[in-house]
């Protein structure tokens, strides 16, 4: 098992590529993908080269309490609906979180590994659904491909156009997860504060929203960006547009409090996207939902894998 | 009232109405002939350069608070070489409306039926390549019972018929949702709509072998939940609403059909009595401006002409 309870552990070889004299135009690997060891353990010096990867690649995130905004709905005397908010302690154990978004060169690795073929990555109820996820072209991958590759000069955009389930069958294949809310919040905000009282850093950068800090409606750039981009707006320990950009896919349902389960089929997402209009709907505390199923042109993912689930060489 | 009546008093406390031309005292509340409110002329006449209205339109539910309020605000910012003014503190009523709801994760309260509840808007849009060319978004976010019943029958609501005759362009929107599910009441709604239009707008008799002019651009709204109408606006319209297209193409010169979407996800959730309400998940907007924008394009391209 990839990255799951059990001990798995590090990285293979194709983290380590980069942009070279002898590959200019090759795009950079964002990604890197980790080993199931626990039948066989690689090498010290393999497993000490590929930690290294690891460490370039993704960013750790110490463990901590963060406070967890749940949106409550309340029908009142004259049957009008109302808001209420209540905060919900929850604590996060320290875990890796990828430094930028999956990119497009990214999942192409995934798709040219044939995984919409590979039924072990799908859960066996929507086998049927992936069947439909496919690109413009109609060969398996993200909705806005064709012939199942992303446009050259989007390589190092964020993948777009790819479903909850499909972010989620990529995070298993590299031995990673889909962050928790409890997880993405906690990526955001602990360098603000250890209780996250959620009042304190609405952003990742401070309490005030700066255009030329994040990608959002109001930058006027009206699509992705390339994931390192905005600098000033990554967290201390170098995680990239956590805010702005894209949506990103949450492991775990979007609910309203006090209404009953499974009303709906929405999955929780979070950061808001180039074409978020309020800033207000792009703060590290704010939540929305969209249908586990919906590929939309500004909506993708980032993975996490918990400390505890990695072997140190 | 007379133009007698009135000699006594200073020109200046003298308005027309900017919807039906009417002569009207700069104190009053509504013009006398239209109920068009007095703010609105005021503002234009405060300005003195000639008005050139723009209308917002649609039926019961299509989404016109929302639209009208999201539009506004993208005007005010700027976007997509757009820009607007509004004119007046009326003005700022339906926008502020509209994001405050939004910003709540509520859609706006429903639009009353009666004319003295609607809030009206005057916005001085103009293209950023040429921001001397300026045009007025007038429209009052009428309800669309009010509409439903004018087209019924006419002069029901003055306000509406003297506004209709007087504008050189008109946003009209429909619900795309509810376009997919009952395509052939919007039909004939759409079709009622514009054969009002074309009664209004009738050229003298002379005229009448050519098309009217009167630009039109059909919204499908919210289709952030219709991926049909936002694919492809125009086959959407060409399988839904077969009636007012054949309409269009054989009486109007200038139309174009678009979608629009304001938030990025909605959810239904249950009251007590088993009732559907829509609740907005983050806001998100797509084609609010553009719309417009294309009418703006097609009133150029008459003045140029020489049309008007």
């Amino acid at each position: 098992m990839f990255g799951g309870e059990s001990k798995a552990a590090v990285v293979n070889s194709e983290t380590g590529i980069q942009k070279s004299k002898d590959n200019p135009g090759s795009p950079k690997i964002h990604f890197c993908k980790l080993l199931n060891c626990e039948n066989e353990r690689p090498a010290d010096s393999e497993l000490k080269r590929l930690w290294k990867s690891v460490e370039q690649k993704m960013a750790v995130v110490p463990s901590g309490r963060v406070a967890l905004q749940e949106i409550g709905v309340t029908v009142d005397e004259s049957n009008r609906f109302s808001d209420s908010m209540r905060l919900q302690q929850s604590q996060v154990e320290s875990f890796y979180m990828d430094k930028t978004a999956v990119t497009n060169a990214d999942f192409l690795q995934f798709v040219k590994a044939g995984c919409y073929e590979d039924t072990q990555l799908w859960d066996q109820n929507i086998w049927s659904k992936v069947t439909q996820m496919v690109d413009q072209s109609g060969q398996p991958g993200p909705k806005f491909w064709h012939n199942g590759k992303p446009p050259r000069e989007l390589m190092e955009h964020p993948v777009v156009g790819i479903c909850w389930y499909e972010a989620k069958a990529y995070a298993q294949w590299v031995g990673k997860q889909l962050p928790t809310a409890g997880q993405w919040q906690r990526a955001a905000t602990w360098h603000h504060t250890d209780q996250d009282e959620g009042s304190i850093t609405k952003f990742t950068w401070g309490g005030i929203y700066e255009t030329q800090y994040a990608n959002a409606w109001a930058s006027g750039i009206g699509s992705t960006a390339p994931v390192d981009e905005y600098y000033d707006g990554a967290t201390p320990n170098g995680i990239f547009q956590l805010i702005g950009n894209t949506w990103e896919w949450i492991d775990g349902p979007f609910e309203f409090q006090n209404q009953p389960e499974n009303q709906n089929d929405l999955v929780e997402i979070r950061g808001g996207a180039f074409d978020t209009y309020l800033d207000s709907q792009m703060t590290c505390q704010f939540r929305s939902g969209q249908s586990r199923s919906h590929r939309s042109p500004n909506l993708g993912f980032r993975c996490i894998v918990p400390v505890k689930n990695l072997h140190r060489p | 009232m007379s133009s007698k009546a009135i000699n006594w008093m200073d020109e200046r406390s003298i308005l027309h109405c900017i919807t039906c031309g009417a002569q009207i005292i700069d104190s009053g509340t509504y013009c006398t002939s239209c109920e068009t409110p007095i703010q609105v002329s005021r503002s234009v006449a405060n300005r003195n350069t000639p008005a050139r209205l723009i209308s917002v339109l649609g039926a019961s539910g299509a989404g016109k608070t929302v639209y009208l309020g999201m539009l506004l605000d993208m005007l005010n910012k700027g976007t997509g070489g757009l820009r607007g003014l509004p004119n007046g503190a009326f003005s700022l009523g339906v926008q502020e409306q509209t994001i405050t709801a939004l910003e709540n994760r509520r859609f706006p309260e429903k639009t009353p039926s009666e004319a003295d509840h609607w809030q009206w808007v005057h916005c001085e849009t103009f293209d950023e390549k040429s921001p001397k060319r300026k045009i007025d978004l007038i429209t009052p976010d009428l309800a669309g019972e009010a509409l439903a019943l004018e087209l019924e029958k006419s002069n029901t609501f003055p306000t509406i018929r003297t506004m209709l005759r007087n504008v050189e362009g008109v946003v009209i929107l429909f619900d795309s949702e509810r376009v997919k599910v009952a395509p052939r009441s919007e039909d004939i709604f759409g079709v009622k709509l514009v054969s009002y239009l074309a009664d209004v707008n009738q050229r003298p008799t002379k005229e009448r072998r050519n098309k009217i002019r009167l630009p039109m651009s059909f919204v499908f709204t919210k289709a952030d939940v219709c991926a049909d109408a936002e694919d492809d606006p125009q086959h959407f319209a060409k399988t839904h609403l077969p009636g007012l297209l054949q309409f269009c193409e054989r009486r109007f010169e200038r139309f174009e059909f678009f979608a629009a979407s304001v938030v990025g996800g909605s959810t239904a959730l249950t009251d007590n009595y088993g009732a559907q309400i829509q609740i907005p998940l983050h806001v998100q907007p797509r084609c609010i401006v553009e719309p417009l924008h294309w009418v703006m394009r097609q009133m150029d391209k008459r003045l140029w002409k020489g049309v008007i």
